[in-house]
């Protein structure tokens, strides 16, 4: 268990330092910060200056040491635009984007859940496929255009819910549905798909063969089973809808991490541009690992590995 | 001393190939998409109009079955006058060409790398391993937006910026297959035989790793359409004028509450099409006997 | 036909069973009685219905299956599916999955006891201590706390025996509960199942495909083949004295020994010096490197073939991915022919050894005809063009005995036994001089292993070949070998000739496995 953890942490440590290398990359080697800083109404003196100040004049390896050093230090950098710092101006959007974000995944899982297993239950019957049907046109519908007509309906037609903005709970209702009917699908799928498979199972066989009872067979043996690998997606849809939520807050206005994205990338604010996607990254990473271990605990085959 | 019994030994793993004509999920999506397919390639001779072509005296017409509809333009018009019909066609053709044209790239980065990590397994495989994982902690909206924004929208741009992230799932479908297959005694045969790598890797395995990577191949085909249109509708995709239906759905959204065509028509086209990989995707899926 | 319905405490019935599946009628109306205290066999091929038969027995079909009978109950009428885990329980073939994963082996017996019993946690647990110390399992106390993972598959088979006895059933359906395990552990569990009858006067219905495992354990014996019992008795009778032509041809199929033929002298063809092989650690930290063969050495004159034999993890298959060169030895020399074969490069070494491998499932690609699979070798090793590599494909398999039409079918199109012998097609198709052949004939029906190995026989023969022979069934390679080399742990133990190392093992491990031979009484009709 020791080793599982260690050799899982170390690979998270390499991927962080990986999107470190990308970050930097976009910030600092992508466009010329010296121009960022200084406006397009810079002479070169102006911009020379800058280079000097900042030390955008020296070697790549450097820049990048001093940029890994300012992020051990928690300095995300400066805005082009305000000069505030980067960390601060993100630290005020997050708890938006969290919000929307953990109302997502509710709204994902308590569908996903209970229909995944009841169409597993009822393989091949009306409710499977209207499960999988469902599923199948869930997928298929863009989220920002489910956003659109969400709000045409709810917001204009029948005027029962706020679409802009994201001053009360009722402000994230409709976002959070819009980002949760995206990641539901693939849950709902993986459920279904892992308790049919476990059904099918020996074990299974066995315990019916043992006679006991069909209750304690699929919520006690079966369920345990297929529960493992949803925590993995689980873990990758809530990464995946953080990422999406750039679009959905876009759309409805939603004053959190996303928003803040699309307006420093129309005003090209590279600092906070990087900063942000190192802050997903780091949360997915942070999740996924969460999710390994969570899944270690659960399954003691992975537990005695190593 | 022939024996020419039936296949009867144990364990003959019995493969319900079904029928691709019995399968509806999969004729309804081959269908559309076909549709979608011929719509974009014959573009120019089935659009009615120009798409390019501004008539300001005929802003935001509406579509035929409302009040009010101007006679030969079937669907309406745009904020500026132009033909919608027109625009929805030749919006296929971007959205057509950019999802081959991006899973055709991250597919060949994705199958080598994942082949590559699962043949030959130990430190290769760590650090294609590494390499995947970094991938898919990147957000692929973001980091795409990111980049449209410092190099600037345009198609070919958008085309390689989905290309070179998408390939994530393809390596790791790829690499679980190909370590599953890689002990196969029919791989060690070859081996035993003398044939080189090469032929273990592209004669022996990417045919029985095949099927997986086809129903991958649709998965993330429908996502670079997606993504497409999520770039282009928060204006960092492709740019003005091209019809691109997500750019559409963008232009058309501050006149949605009185003209609400503007947004459901490009929707609708975006929706169908995705619908239609993803059939096509579960059908296959049922058809090659693959699984995820 | 039916069996004798001897009237003891009870019974089941079984009238007019069918079992049907889609279009496939797999049981066609069969008859038996299952009486108490007696062990009734159901022997057959694969294929022959006789799993479907006990999962009948107990309700267990799978989906879409259709079962009908005039009659299948117990004497008081109770039908199977009210008396499973109770009074009737069922052991499975594959110990490896049949137990849940992620639950210990003390929840999972302690469920089925409660579940029927009722009570508490505590008389649960002291049951299934019980019955896991009677069942042979060591340390029954602190066992409850493992999970089944921890096990080995002979371990976790005596758990699954011990949960099925929890409620002390009346009847117990045992389905190739040995098949899967080493054939040491396969007698000592047959002797357990067979004291366990006798001390509970367990009814037994036990589905076999091996007719020694028959005459081991079983009082009375019906033999299955299409779904249908062909012939029933006695087992003493029936396995010596077979009234139906199937029963007899089953009988005959058994491997029988043939005297070897002495090869001393002969400069070797194969030679290995004090093989060994260390496998790293896993992981990129802790662990300690696995040892799997250590000094082995042997050597192989022309004409000869030389069994290896021993039980799982003894290093065999190690070694023969060594001496086929699919794997380096960490310690140690191979020689073919003399010259080292580390100097010698991949396509000459492909020249003059090939392997014939165990899983004819998995052996040959199956995205490819055989025509283009036994083409591969040829435009490898040969300079015919085109039109001759097509005649020689057919010539090929005219050598193992198959039709010109199965070069254009794909794998998936022929039986077992007709794709172990396109892989023996394959491995002739580049004239090699050494064949070594990992348990060819163990995944098939005993029919087809007779056919097989008669084949190998006669290409040793006619082409002179030289063959390496691993197998874990001392029957077979009575059957085929000349010398035998035993093995345990990672190292070679005993070696002679064949028939001296029947007759007078000195390794403890090889009187372990002439014990574990199965045979039948003595008929004197073979």
């Amino acid at each position: 268990m020791l080793g599982f953890l260690f050799r899982r942490s170390l690979l998270a440590l390499f991927v962080v330092f990986a999107i470190s290398v990308i970050t930097f990359v976009l910030s600092h080697v992508a466009v010329d910060p010296a121009t960022g800083i200084a406006g397009d109404s810079a002479t070169d003196a102006d911009l020379a200056a800058i280079r000097v100040q900042y030390g955008f004049d020296q070697p790549l390896m450097t820049q990048y040491a001093g940029y890994l050093a300012d992020l051990a230090r928690g300095d995300l950098g400066r805005s082009y635009l305000s000069g505030e710092p980067v960390g601060q101006i993100i630290a005020e959007r997050v708890p938006a984007t969290a919000l929307l974000a953990c109302l997502s995944l509710l709204f994902a899982l308590g569908i996903a859940i209970p229909l995944g297993v009841l169409a597993a239950l009822h393989a091949n019957s009306w409710l499977d496929r209207m499960a999988l049907t469902l599923a199948v046109v869930g997928q298929a519908v863009p989220n920002f255009w489910a956003g659109l007509l969400l709000i045409l309906l709810f917001g204009i037609k029948l005027g029962w819910l706020p679409i802009s903005g994201s001053d009360s709970l009722a402000h994230f209702i409709l976002p959070a549905i819009t980002l949760g009917s995206f990641a539901m699908p693939a849950l709902m799928r993986l459920v279904r798909a892992g308790m049919i498979e476990v059904l099918e199972a020996d074990y299974i066989r066995t315990a019916r063969a043992m006679g006991l009872g069909e209750g304690q067979i699929l919520f006690k043996y079966a369920l345990r089973n297929a529960v493992l690998p949803v925590i993995s997606l689980t873990a990758v849809q809530f990464g995946f809808m953080l990422g999406g939520s750039i679009v959905v807050e876009s759309i409805f206005a939603v004053q959190g991490v996303g928003y803040l994205a699309w307006q420093s990338m129309s005003r090209s604010d590279m600092p906070v541009i990087q900063a942000i996607v190192l802050l997903i990254s780091m949360i997915y990473i942070l999740l996924t690992l969460f999710a390994d271990l969570a899944n270690a605990a659960l399954d003691p085959r992975i537990r005695s590995k190593a | 001393m022939t024996d020419t019994s039936p296949d009867t030994t144990a364990g003959a793993p019995a493969i319900r190939r079904l029928s691709v004509r019995k399968h509806l999920g999969f004729m309804i999506g081959a269908g559309i998409l076909g549709a979608i397919v011929l719509v974009a390639v014959f573009a120019p001779l089935i659009a009615p109009h120009d798409p390019y072509a501004q008539e300001l005296a005929l802003r935001l017409k509406p579509p035929f079955w409302h009040d009010g509809a101007e006679p030969g333009y079937l669907l309406g018009t745009d904020a500026l006058g132009r033909d919608y019909l027109s625009r929805m066609i030749y919006g296929a053709r971007i959205s057509v060409a950019l999802s081959f044209g991006a899973i055709l790239i991250s597919g060949l980065i994705g199958i080598t790398l994942g082949m590559v990590a699962g043949y030959f397994g130990g430190w290769v495989d760590t650090a294609i391993s590494a390499l995947i994982t970094t991938r898919l902690s990147l957000p692929v909206v973001l980091v795409a937006l990111a980049i449209v924004s410092i190099v600037g929208g345009s198609l070919t741009v958008v085309l390689l910026v989905i290309g070179l992230l998408l390939w994530d799932q393809f390596a790791v479908v790829a690499r679980t297959a190909t370590m599953k297959l890689r002990n196969a005694e029919y791989v060690a045969s070859a081996q035993a035989m003398g044939a080189s790598r090469f032929h273990i890797l592209t004669a022996e395995l990417l045919p029985n790793i095949s099927a997986p990577l086809i129903v991958v191949a649709t998965v993330e085909m429908a996502n670079a359409v997606l993504i497409e249109a999520a770039l282009s509708f928060l204006g960092l995709g492709v740019q003005a004028p091209l019809p691109s239906w997500g750019l559409m759905l963008s232009e058309g959204k501050n006149f949605m509450f009185f003209s609400p065509w503007v947004i459901t028509l490009p929707g609708l086209c975006l929706f169908f099409l995705t619908l239609s990989i993803n059939l096509l995707g579960d059908g296959l899926r049922d058809i090659l006997g693959a699984r995820r | 036909m039916t069996l004798d319905t001897t009237a003891a405490a009870g019974a089941i019935t079984v009238r007019d069973l069918h079992v049907r599946i889609g279009e496939v009628h797999a049981v066609r109306g069969i008859d038996f009685t299952l009486s108490a205290g007696r062990t009734l066999a159901l022997v057959g091929e694969s294929g022959s219905g006789k799993s479907m038969t006990a999962l009948a027995l107990m309700g267990l079909n799978p989906p879409g299956a259709r079962v009908t009978a005039e009659r299948l109950a117990l004497d008081d009428g109770t039908t199977p599916q009210n008396a499973r885990g109770d009074r009737i329980a069922m052991i499975f073939q594959e110990p490896m999955t049949a137990l849940n994963p992620v639950f210990t082996i003390g929840d999972q017996l302690c469920a089925v006891y409660r579940r029927h019993r009722g009570g508490s946690m505590r008389a649960a647990r002291e049951r299934a201590v019980e019955l896991l110390d009677r069942v042979g399992v060591p340390s029954a106390r602190t066992r409850l706390g493992q999970y089944p993972h921890m096990m080995s598959g002979g371990q976790r088979q005596r758990v699954l025996i011990a949960m099925a006895l929890m409620c002390e059933p009346d009847f117990l359906i045992a389905d190739e509960p040995t098949t899967a395990l080493d054939v040491t552990t396969q007698v000592k569990l047959l002797d357990l199942l067979a004291g366990l009858r006798d001390e509970f006067g367990l009814g037994m219905l036990f589905i076999t495909h091996d007719l020694g495992v028959v005459a081991r354990i079983a009082d009375d014996v019906a033999v299955m083949k299409h779904g249908e019992i062909v012939e029933t008795g006695p087992c003493a009778r029936v396995l010596t004295a077979p009234e139906h032509s199937y029963t007899r041809s089953l009988i005959d199929s058994l491997p029988q020994p043939v005297p070897p033929t002495a090869h001393d002298g002969a400069a070797p063809v194969l030679s290995a010096h004090g093989l060994g092989r260390v496998y790293p650690p896993r992981g990129m930290f802790g662990g300690t490197p696995f040892r799997a063969l250590t000094d082995a050495s042997l050597s192989l004159s022309k004409g000869e073939v030389l069994g290896i034999v021993g039980e799982s993890g003894c290093g065999k298959s190690t070694l023969a991915r060594i001496l086929i060169g699919l794997d380096r030895p960490t310690e140690g020399r191979v020689e073919l022919g003399g010259e080292d074969m580390r100097n010698l490069p991949q396509k000459l070494r492909a020249r003059r050894i090939q392997p014939v491998f165990q899983d004819p499932f998995g052996s040959l690609n199956p995205s490819w005809t055989i025509r283009r699979i036994l083409d591969l070798p040829l435009r490898l090793h040969t300079q015919l063009d085109t039109s001759a590599r097509k005649a020689r494909v057919l010539e090929l398999l005219k050598d193992v005995g198959l039709p010109e039409r199965a070069a254009e079918a794909t794998p998936r199109a022929l039986s077992g036994g007709q794709r172990q012998r396109v892989a023996i097609a394959r491995a002739l198709a580049a004239e090699p001089q050494i064949l070594i052949c990992d348990e060819p004939t163990s995944a098939l029906d005993v029919s087809v292993q007779a056919q097989v190995l008669e084949l190998l026989r006669g290409l040793i023969r006619e082409r002179d070949l030289s063959m390496v022979f691993i197998s874990h069934d001392l029957a077979v390679v009575q059957a085929i070998c000349d010398r035998v080399i035993v093995m345990d742990l990672g190292r070679i133990v005993e070696e002679s000739a064949t028939d001296r190392l029947f007759a007078a093992p000195r390794h403890a491990r090889t009187q372990a496995l002439k014990d574990a031979v199965l045979e039948l009484p003595d008929t004197g009709t073979t």
